[in-house]
């Protein structure tokens, strides 16, 4: 067994663990905030899925970047697999937001620039995965999605600074200046362990899809090697 | 205080369920190419394609 595949378990167990642990404490042990009421713990997966999405892109831009250097495959199985587990929680982040603003701002959605950034940085991704299955070369695909990774990864910035230099609603936890989002310690902990549960089920997550992906191409490459290919239905 | 408990509910339900159902998406994948390697390894010109 390699060293990857006895990290895989354990990762997974560990990224368990901790998702549980973080959603126990938000249901048990951080107060609820006094205006918004129980909607406001909404926000500690919330901000970790937006967290974790990002991390995602920066991660793919950087593996594209080494795949560009290299030209070693398991950087673009790396790039793709990373754009999709981004994706997966860049839309948590939307769906979780929209619940929370409804009885918060009174609407599900408005085109403030925080909203509308993020939502171009999910369509910029979608779009990665869509014309990344239009090309059925290998070598060009890893390139185009090495390049496209790379370029994709201005839409984060975009969005992480909107709320920052723009006039918005959506309010700022760190970094703002002001006291946008009064955190207690109780409620800064929660959000820290939530953050870090994220992370590892990033990186468990990531681990799955790319060992998947690999796979999945290397038996593609079996059955092309018999003048067929095989649907996989995704 | 607001009462949004069923907002609550209702966010924590879509991120959990989305990540259940991502896990579920990856596990159902895992099945399926185990499935496909294990046939392609008893009988190779299954998926050939050719007689």
């Amino acid at each position: 067994m390699s060293s990857r595949n006895k990290l895989l378990p354990l990762l997974s167990v560990l990224a368990s663990l901790l998702l549980l642990f973080a959603f126990l404490r938000v249901l048990f042990f951080t107060p609820v905030e006094q205006t918004m009421g129980l909607v406001q713990k909404v926000f500690y997966f919330h901000m970790s899925a937006a967290w974790v999405g990002m991390l995602a892109f920066l991660a793919a831009a950087v593996f594209g970047l080494l795949y560009l250097s290299r030209r070693d495959m398991k950087w673009d199985t790396l790039t793709a697999a990373s754009v999709e587990v981004g994706l997966l929680f860049t839309i948590i982040c939307i769906l979780s937001g929209m619940i929370w603003a409804r009885p918060i701002w009174n609407t599900w959605w408005t085109w403030d620039p925080r909203l509308t950034t993020v939502t171009i940085m999910a369509f910029t991704y979608i779009a990665f995965i869509l014309l990344r299955r239009g090309v059925d070369n290998p070598t060009r695909r890893a390139r185009f999605s090495a390049v496209y990774a790379v370029i994709g990864f201005i839409s984060v910035p975009l969005t992480f600074f909107s709320a920052r230099l723009l006039r918005t609603i959506h309010p700022v936890v760190f970094g703002s200046g002001e006291a946008d989002m009064n955190l207690n310690p109780q409620m800064l902990g929660t959000l820290f362990i939530s953050l870090g549960a994220f992370t590892v089920l990033y990186a468990a997550l990531l681990l799955h899809r790319s060992r998947l992906m690999a796979e999945q191409e290397a038996l593609n490459q079996q059955l092309a090697a018999d003048d067929s290919h095989y649907d996989w239905g995704e | 205080m607001a009462q949004t408990l069923n907002y609550f509910i209702a966010g924590y339900a879509v991120i959990l369920g989305l990540l259940s159902a991502y896990c579920l998406y990856l596990y159902l994948l895992s099945r399926k190419i185990k499935k496909t390697r294990a046939s392609l390894q008893k009988e190779p010109h299954e998926f050939s394609g050719k007689e």
